[in-house]
């Protein structure tokens, strides 16, 4: 069902110096965004990053793009290493890469028309086609997007969120790239539009064969959309599953809890829901709990968790959990 | 039984904008009962926070009200600011999306929910920071003493949020209305919220209005759900009705869109049935039922009639030509 091996990414890690303190001699503290993340992807695969706010998981997607420049690890682009390339070489594979962000709006230059914005992809890495060539191209994939290909003189603002986000759809899938990281794509879209845009990412999917690295925080979209998806808690990947083993058979208790934490639309469900409510707000990264970074939080925490932190274990088919008790959960 | 606390009859807001007038709820009645949680359900721009702002005279400067809002025998459109001052965040409060512009940037959490004592109930300086205190402590919000001498931008959104909620609580109003309080939270959080407005809900006698996008929120927490669509009532029902027997189009239409966790609606190879279209521009909007150019259902009349709300079997009221709307 999915192909060859495109990406892996072993132990990535991204920390930023943060300036702690004040006077003269303010001590710099790491804050580790990404630390020591290791997956791979599949051509035509889905991949699921799911997290909290400040987890790194859009410092992850920025990793992989190369938008941010790892500590240490390696990303592996077709074989080839991203982390040491050159500017120019790297810019060269940033066709196949392509980005997709949460605010529609915010991520269109308000004073160019949509289809400059879809064309400019084209300018700057095939310079050698005629601007009617380029013309034709936006046109037809403003229609494959669902945007009326007469609309190309309009301005972003002139369009709802649902028809911006589409836009930006149409600019990252002008270079038939292979890889897009979406960020977020569909969380500041109203419910039914919301449907659409999943839909279409389907079918773009589906008729050119993409990768996705679909970055969310709704575990119900990424149900929807997902092969595998990979848990990350505090920078680090705590769990990672094909979708319908973690739907039905998470390991970890953050996993457990996240799952249980969604609304479900069902009033007659929902009001059964048992179990207790994760409790607590997720630490600062600049300063993780010692031992397991979920321990604080965690009901089923003991003494070795404050101590040794866990790492990703086998726990089933294609599923990995770092969690000392993971065996209470299945 | 159902004794109505709240009730608002023809209620419209209109806003004079440099394109023209812009009307973002269109003859609006509604009734909330004592004790009942009543959930306002819409996307963007369908009219359900306008709604809640008008009644509480929140209005930007260029929005106006017409209609009545009914609260305690008098109408709340009437009133001046000065008689509003006595009622909001008293008797009617209210809570919004992003807690960290409806809290005072430089004073202490303790001072700025005391403050709410002082203004509204008269209590001293002294005898508010105790009162405080003991809410707090009630809602279960960890390290309470810490908190209180916290400064709103030190707290995490989670955070802010229940303080937002404590501080609407404070005068045990009789109405709280709540317009997306967990949109901007974390799922864990969210989760941590809702367990405290349910609370709320099961401990104190306090009406409860929830506006809000998301229909898992309000099938755990809602009595009755009133669904808006561009700016008027489509559907109203109580909870279980409007989710096992939606009739109205649009709702079908919501809940059929919905990536679901559990069921097989959300099967990975499958695609949701989303509502084609996007919702109109109050500014042009059709003739007929607003809803008509995305409806499934459409039949002729429904682009030149406007369906009326009428009072369906039980509790249902419905603005859908089809009888019935099966």
């Amino acid at each position: 069902m999915t192909g060859d091996l495109i990406l892996d990414v072993s132990d990535l890690k991204v920390h930023f110096p943060v300036r702690m303190g004040s006077g003269l001699r303010p001590n710099t503290v790491p804050l580790k965004a990404v630390d020591g993340i290791s997956f791979v992807l599949h051509a035509g695969e889905t991949l699921g990053i799911v997290g909290e706010s400040g987890c790194g998981k859009s410092t992850l997607g920025r990793a992989i793009l190369s938008l941010v420049r790892p500590t240490s690890g390696h990303i592996a682009w077709l074989g080839e290493e991203l982390t040491h390339m050159e500017k120019r070489a790297l810019r060269d594979k940033r066709k196949d890469l392509q980005l997709v962000f949460q605010d529609p709006l915010a991520s269109l230059n308000p004073r160019m028309t949509i289809g400059e914005i879809i064309a400019e992809p084209l300018r700057s890495f095939s310079p050698e086609r005629t601007s009617a060539d380029r013309g034709r191209m936006v046109r037809d994939m403003m229609s494959r997007v669902g945007l009326s290909p007469q609309m190309t003189n309009r301005y972003p603002h002139e369009f709802s969120g649902g028809q911006c986000q589409r836009i930006s759809i149409a600019r990252a899938m002008i270079l038939a790239p292979r890889l897009v990281v979406l960020d977020e794509p569909v969380s500041a879209l109203d419910v039914s539009i919301q449907a659409q845009i999943i839909n279409l990412l389907k079918d773009l999917q589906a008729d050119y064969g993409l990768s996705y690295i679909f970055i969310s925080h709704d575990l119900s979209v990424v149900r929807h959309m997902c092969d595998r998806v990979l848990i990350m808690y505090l920078g680090q990947v705590v769990e990672q599953a094909p979708v319908h083993t973690l739907f039905e058979r998470p390991a970890h208790p953050y996993t457990i809890n996240l799952i249980q934490a969604v609304p479900i639309p069902d009033p007659v469900k929902e009001r059964a829901k048992q179990g207790p409510v994760l409790m607590g707000d997720p630490p600062s990264p600049l300063d993780p709990p010692s031992g397991c970074r979920f321990h604080p939080r965690c009901l089923r925490a003991e003494a070795t968790c404050k101590t040794r932190a866990p790492v990703l274990e086998t726990v089933g088919t294609g599923h990995e959990a770092a969690c000392f008790r993971w065996r209470e959960s299945l | 039984m159902a004794e109505p606390i709240l009730t608002a009859e023809g209620l419209g807001v209109a806003f004079e904008t440099p394109d023209g007038t812009v009307r973002a709820v269109t003859d609006l009645s509604f009734t909330l009962n004592k004790g009942e949680c009543l959930g306002i359900v819409g996307e963007s721009g369908s009219g359900k926070s306008q709604t809640f702002l008008a009644a509480l005279g929140l209005l930007a400067d260029n929005g106006t009200a017409s209609g009545t809002v009914t609260f305690q025998g008098q109408n709340l459109l009437d009133l001046t600011q000065q008689k509003l001052n006595t009622i909001r965040g008293d008797r009617i409060t209210m809570i919004f999306q992003d807690a960290l512009t409806g809290l005072t940037p430089h004073m202490r959490m303790g001072d700025q929910l005391g403050e709410v004592l002082i203004a509204h109930q008269g209590l001293t300086k002294t005898a508010a920071p105790q009162r405080v205190l003991d809410l707090i402590t009630r809602l279960r919000i960890p390290d309470p003493e810490k908190r209180l001498r916290m400064y709103p931008h030190e707290l995490s959104g989670g955070m802010r949020q229940r303080m937002m909620i404590a501080m609407a609580l404070l005068c045990e109003p009789d109405i709280l209305i709540a317009d997306e309080p967990t949109t901007a939270l974390d799922v864990t959080i969210q989760a941590q919220v809702l367990h405290l407005l349910g609370g709320l809900k099961k401990h104190t006698k306090t009406s409860i209005i929830l506006v809000t996008h998301d229909l898992g929120v309000v099938a755990g927490l809602c009595d009755r759900v009133m669904v808006m669509y561009a700016g008027r009532m489509v559907e109203q029902a109580l909870v279980n009705e409007l989710f096992y027997d939606p009739k109205h189009p649009y709702t079908r239409g919501l809940l059929a869109s919905m990536p679901r966790l559990t069921d097989d609606v959300g099967d990975k190879t499958g695609r949701l049935s989303a509502i084609p279209g996007q919702p109109p521009n109050l500014q042009d909007m059709p003739g007929g039922c607003a809803f008509a150019p995305r409806c499934a259902a459409v039949q002729a009349r429904c682009h030149t009639e406007r369906p009326p709300l009428t009072q369906r079997d039980g509790m249902r009221r419905l603005a859908c030509h089809l009888e019935g709307a099966s």
